[in-house]
């Protein structure tokens, strides 16, 4: 067992439970946030700081284009992998994600991102 | 396009005589109207839509100069091209052109019937360059609500594929997870209460699935009168609680309160099943707006129609709003913040009207709103056959 933390930061609940559930199976620490705000919020709190961050674009609130904004601009937080999870893989490809899944999201391609960057 | 007609002309002069020799020269091209005086040409340029204004000069009373002042002056007739006809000289009929606006000449007596007629042909052709602008805007504002109605129509496409696509990946990611456990014979080393909960997140997706479909059936029902309501006797207040007896767990974890006040033996010829829809739409409504405070729904009779109200003290609704809420694929709360279809309150509305019912609302912004659903309380069944309203 790995026990890494990983951070999901997804609006649909049903969507971030079952993620959640899914990569516990597999060993993973995972901490949910409902929208950019909120993830930005974990992601300071998580220690150590998370191998992972799944992250949606079409959210509530904060998005996940701010969310980024802000990650990225983060002295300490801007070093953290982001693997884009969203349906418009026009949109996601084109803010460089160190990977991306499109939804909905198969179990494999999942587990898959996360692998390579928690290992 | 309108359809071609003759064009229309008001004759206007106090001799019978000189109207009679403009009626022998126009009739045949043009629909005449033909008046005395300047008083009753200002009457007939209110009711009328003419191509052109032949007008005498000298009049007793009103001169021609005088009523075509006042022809301007009305909103109908403010562009009405005006022909002055005229025995004075070219220089004062010249200078008194200036005077008026838009389209204005004169022709001088004795009347050389070519002349008259090419200049009338001018005026209608003017005529029917305006008519043609006119229908060109009519069919590019027609065009413009279609592109609209269109735009709508795909937004909501793309937001219906969107609704049915979201719950596909918790249950894709639920069957993999179990298969890959059971291949791996790891099942059983994993908490019941965990795969307890992995199944009934993945039941509620497909419940989540079930609702959209219908409501997209519905929808699609309405639109083409197929949506039959199925009436039989129904007691309002029994149906209200054991519905939200049903809500009893999702309230629970909403940590919302709901009250219930019954007024007993409200009974109607109304679909039961459709009226709890109604009612479902309502209360999930009232739990996801209603800040998490409490609920209060109440049965009742006024005059001759049951009463349902569903209050909640969330954040309420807009006045520009109120009316929206209740068309297709509209809502108040952006769709950014709150996720589903916004047909809740159409499908809603379009039951209550199918039952000779309204819905109306009341409400204020950070206070909440309360939605009152009226039903006919007609207790007496109508014929067998009639299941459709």
């Amino acid at each position: 067992m790995n026990c890494k933390n990983i951070l999901i930061v997804e609006d649909d609940s049903a969507v971030s439970t079952m993620m959640k559930d899914v990569l516990e199976l597999h060993g993973y620490n995972v901490i949910t946030a409902a929208d950019g705000a909120e993830g930005i919020q974990r992601l300071e709190e998580i220690v150590p700081e998370p191998c992972v961050i799944i992250l949606d674009l079409m959210m509530p609130h904060t998005n996940g284009w701010e969310f980024l904004d802000m990650q990225r601009s983060h002295a300490k937080l801007s070093g953290v992998p982001v693997v884009i999870c969203s349906a418009y893989s026009e949109s996601a490809k084109s803010i460089r994600p160190h990977a991306f899944v499109p939804k909905p999201v198969e179990y494999k391609a999942l587990l898959g991102a996360v692998q390579a960057f928690c290992a | 396009m309108t359809p071609a007609r003759k064009p229309k002309l008001l004759l206007v002069d106090d001799r019978p005589e000189n109207l009679l020799a403009l009626n022998t020269i126009l009739r045949d091209e043009y629909e005449l109207v033909e008046c005395l005086s300047g008083i009753e040409a200002l009457a007939l340029v209110k009711d009328h839509d003419f191509t052109a204004i032949l007008l005498d000069v000298q009049m007793p009373t009103l001169d021609g100069y005088e009523t075509a002042r006042l022809i301007r002056g009305e909103k109908r007739s403010e562009l009405t091209p005006i022909l002055f006809i005229t025995a004075i000289n070219r220089e004062d009929a010249h200078e008194r052109k200036g005077y008026f606006a838009g389209a204005v000449d004169y022709l001088f007596k004795p009347i050389d019937p070519e002349i008259l007629q090419a200049k009338l042909r001018v005026f209608a052709q003017l005529e029917r360059q305006a008519q043609l602008l006119k229908d060109q805007a009519v069919q590019a504002k027609e065009n413009e609500f279609l592109r609209e109605m269109l735009k709508t129509r795909d937004q909501f496409l793309s937001m219906a594929s969107h609704e049915l696509k979201t719950p596909i990946t918790p249950l894709s990611l639920q069957l993999d997870a179990f298969k890959d456990l059971l291949e791996q014979g790891r099942l059983e080393s994993v908490p019941t209460e965990k795969l307890v909960r992995m199944l009934v997140t993945s039941r509620n997706q497909v419940r989540r699935l079930s609702k959209t479909i219908d409501e997209l059936l519905d929808v699609s029902r309405f639109a083409t009168g197929t949506f039959e309501l199925k009436k039989e006797d129904c007691d309002l207040g029994e149906t209200i609680s054991r519905v939200t007896e049903g809500f009893a767990e999702q309230l629970r974890s909403s940590g919302v309160d709901c009250s219930l006040q019954i007024e007993p033996g409200v009974r109607g010829y109304w679909d039961s099943f459709r009226i709890e829809q109604v009612y479902i739409n309502l209360l999930t409504n009232a739990i996801k707006y209603g800040d998490r405070k409490p609920i209060e729904v109440s049965v009742s009779s006024q005059g001759s129609y049951a009463r349902l109200s569903v209050r909640d003290h969330g954040i309420g609704i807009e006045l520009e709003d109120r009316q929206r809420i209740f068309n297709r694929f509209e809502r108040a709360a952006s769709p950014k913040n709150f996720s589903g279809l916004g047909l809740g309150l159409y499908i809603a509305n379009q039951i209550a009207d199918l039952h000779g019912g309204t819905i109306s609302l009341e409400s204020e912004r950070g206070k909440g709103s309360t939605f009152f659903v009226n039903l006919p309380l007609n207790t007496e069944a109508p014929s067998k056959n009639e299941s459709l309203s």
